[in-house]
């Protein structure tokens, strides 16, 4: 096969099988996987042509809608832990044009390729603009959200989420973690959420862990937000779908735990990649793999990622469009 | 495993040596109250409190730190770790395990009630530490007679007059009930040092209708057991691959270049779960239940309870 | 400031939304705090908490909605779980509904469907419950 598109050959496929229920599927961060088309995850923090823009439009979407971002007042020390580790990692992920120069507690963040010059003074408020995870948040195309371990369980402490999938951090905020996963459906899916928690509470100071997730979506516009609802939801309701090749997406979420080796707090990166049908036919067994899932899927799973419509209609169209 | 090497030693009060050990460069940061393994004699692992050099206030405790420092009372009858430990010099080498979290300071509290006796000091001194950079309301309750105290300058220094000494188990209980008693609402309390002074801070923080989530003590940690080796049998070829006690049953097969799904290596994801034909089997994976265990099992953390399992692969 | 009254029971801090009713069940050492409004439970616990210690307890008494805001109002102070307990006067089935749009509030019953009163989106009343907002997740119409 020749050579993929770039979005193709560094895209996430999250589908290793022709059947899909939702499970744990966690692995170390930090390793490159081979797909069909090229490869990807040997950086954590995406960083593709377009991330200039795609930083800037994250924060537009957070000053317009300030409520996308939650801290609790105890999250202070881990929000600082969290913009610490967030630089030094993107830092050593691109270096020459990321630089985060230290000299004791104080720091000078330098990141070329999106205009930002900044001195701080590690865990002096006054040093910074704004709350340190804002700050953080703010550097990167991830969603992030800050979980603090306390009592044998974690709780949604703090976070930037301005890419929400049919959530909303204003409401989800301080919640524990199996509050937050309350609605996915069934017996199943719950054991799989406590099993993930105890893995996250145990692992060890500093260790990072990631996993992916799935969706198909309408349009390519990554904020699914609750708050955002108006912009899409009657579009999404009535199903309106002219030409499913262009228009429905493929929604995959590289996510990243990180156990902050400080606070012991675990650090969820959400980075959302949105690839059109017509793209992942240009990976055969991808839009094989994709229709088999969508075609098998149990009611309890189909109807949580709300594809009992748009699941068959991706599916019949990736059977009649993709190469065999 | 992190090898390291001695950087220094000294001896803060008798029967207390302290370690300074170094690495290669910057070594993993650590939570307050963090403890690391240092493997005394092959596979023999004790682990001690890492304790932050009291000398830069300015930095974040527990981060990067260039040394870890530990301290080791000496147990005359004891299994012969804190005696090897005891007789190390600088320059000796030895391996460690990466810092483990085990009594961090919890997050929410408006006020931490640190309780301290005997060696327990360690892991207090770390939490002073941490509450002192970042601004956090403590007080320090410290069980000391004057000169076997180990450490107790170096808490002077960080908690000034934050910390209370009692030269007794009856005067620390004058200070318990009364620090107990005043602590503000969203107070938590930590012990660490001998049983029973964790349970006299138990017994005390109920009188005072404490519920038991605001009491923590550091608790005794033992490094994993190490597995027994064993025999696994590959059903469809007949291969017999040894699995030593150091490595997993999915790290042996890798190695013999068995092909076996895997993700996460922690008994978490289901990747690696394979069906067990013949043999009893001693399940560390967090991930079967009761009725899958009855003929599945996750390579990459469980192992044969007897000499061999017998796997359809 | 000590946490135990004479009979040997932790303190407690008894928030009543509305007017005290059945005042045999409150004991000697009970402080009792009326609300008329349960959106002022939040400023009473910040007058209250720092004069009282580790300890206390928190009951909350009033109509379902009530005693999930002053609930919530604690838990968001230090409060732990253990230490809140509520008594609910009505028969419960009416709900506090925290719309997943706009993030204005409003009272429902489980299983309604109602207008927000803040953004005028039809919201389905959501089993999703959040302690920290004492309500339950009013969605869009998309679950």
């Amino acid at each position: 096969m020749t050579a993929a598109p770039d979005d193709v050959a560094t895209y996430p496929f999250p589908l290793p099988h022709d059947t899909y229920r939702v499970s744990a599927n966690v692995e170390e961060a930090g390793v490159e996987r081979a797909t069909e088309a090229g490869s990807w995850g040997a950086r954590m923090l995406h960083a593709g042509d377009d991330h200039d823009a795609v930083v800037r439009k994250r924060r537009a979407i957070l000053d317009a809608e300030p409520r996308r971002f939650v801290a609790a007042e105890h999250a202070r020390e881990a929000s600082w832990e969290a913009l610490l580790w967030l630089l030094d990692r993107k830092a050593r992920e691109q270096p020459g044009t990321v630089n985060l120069e230290r000299d004791g507690a104080h720091h000078r963040w330098t990141d070329a390729r999106i205009g930002v010059e900044q001195e701080f003074v590690l865990g002096d408020d006054a040093s910074l603009p704004e709350h340190p995870l804002t700050f953080a948040g703010s550097q990167v195309e991830e969603d992030v959200v800050v979980l603090g371990a306390r009592d044998g369980r974690l709780w949604l402490d703090a976070g930037l989420v301005v890419h929400a999938s049919v959530w909303s951090i204003g409401f989800d905020a301080g919640m524990s973690f199996a509050e937050l996963h309350r609605p996915v459906p069934g017996e199943d899916a719950r054991r799989v959420f406590t099993t993930a928690e105890r893995f996250l509470l145990r692992l060890h100071p500093g260790e990072a862990y990631r996993r992916l997730n799935w969706g198909l979506q309408l349009d390519d516009r990554p904020d699914l937000s609750l708050d955002t609802f108006g912009s899409w939801g009657a579009r999404r309701a009535a199903l309106d779908v002219v030409d499913p090749g262009r228009e429905v997406h493929l929604r995959t979420e590289v996510q990243h735990l990180v156990k902050l080796p400080l606070t012991g707090s675990v650090l969820f990166l959400i980075g959302v990649r949105l690839l059109p049908l017509e793209r992942v036919a240009l990976v055969p067994a991808w839009a094989n793999r994709l229709a088999s899932v969508l075609e098998t899927l149990t009611p309890e799973t189909s109807g949580y990622k709300e594809l009992d419509d748009l699941g068959p209609l991706a599916a019949a169209w990736l059977r009649d469009h993709a190469p065999t | 495993m992190l090898e390291l090497r001695v950087a220094a030693v000294a001896t803060p009060c008798p029967g207390v040596r302290s370690l300074t050990l170094t690495g290669d460069g910057p070594l993993p940061s650590y939570p307050p109250g963090a403890n690391i393994g240092l493997e005394w004699a092959p596979g023999r692992m004790n682990t001690y409190s890492l304790t932050p050099s009291p000398d830069r206030r300015d930095l974040v405790p527990g981060l990067d730190p260039e040394v870890y420092r530990v301290s080791v009372a000496l147990r005359p009858d004891g299994a012969g770790g804190s005696r090897a430990l005891h007789a190390l010099a600088p320059g000796d080498r030895l391996r460690a395990t990466t810092p483990r979290s085990s009594f961090p300071p919890v997050q929410t509290a408006a006020h931490h009630v640190l309780v301290a006796g005997g060696i327990g000091v360690t892991p207090v001194l770390a939490h002073v530490a941490w509450h002192a950079f970042w601004g956090n309301s403590f007080e320090v309750l410290l069980v000391a007679r004057p000169a076997v105290a180990p450490h107790a300058e170096d808490l002077c220094r960080l908690a000034g007059d934050r910390l209370a000494t009692a030269p007794d188990r009856t005067a620390m209980r004058a200070l318990l009930e009364r620090a107990l008693r005043t602590a503000p609402w969203n107070s938590h309390a930590y012990t660490c040092g001998p049983p029973g002074l964790i349970a006299e801070v138990a017994v005390r923080a109920r009188e005072a209708h404490w519920v038991d989530a605001r009491v923590h003590a550091e608790p005794f940690v033992a490094a994993a057991p190490p597995g027994e080796p064993f025999t696994a049998v590959l059903r469809r070829t007949g291969r017999q691959v040894a699995v030593g006690a150091g490595e997993s049953l999915l790290d042996a097969l890798e190695r013999v270049g068995v092909p076996a799904p895997r993700l996460c290596r922690r008994g978490v994801c289901g990747e690696c779960v394979t069906t067990v034909a013949a043999g009893r089997v001693e399940h560390r994976d967090t991930v079967l239940d009761d009725d899958e265990r009855e003929d599945q099992m996750a390579l990459c953390v469980s192992r044969a309870a007897g000499e061999s399992v017998e796997l359809d692969l | 400031m000590a946490g135990s009254d004479d009979s040997g029971h932790a303190r407690r801090l008894v928030v009543v939304v509305g007017h005290v009713a059945d005042a045999d069940r409150y004991r000697d050492g009970d402080r009792l705090c009326v609300l008329r409004d349960a959106a002022d439970a939040g400023a009473l616990l910040d007058a209250e908490l720092p004069r009282l210690g580790t300890g206390w307890r928190v009951l909350a008494v009033g109509t379902g909605p009530d005693v999930r805001a002053v609930r919530a109002a604690a838990l968001a102070r230090g409060a732990l779980a253990e230490e809140v307990s509520v008594r609910v006067l009505d028969d419960g089935a009416q709900v506090r509904v925290h719309c997943g749009v706009c993030h204005h509030g409003a009272q429902a019953r489980a299983g309604d469907v109602l207008e927000c009163p803040g953004c005028g989106t039809a919201l389905v009343v959501t089993d999703h419950e959040s302690r920290v907002h004492g309500a339950v997740l009013g969605a869009p119409g998309v679950r």
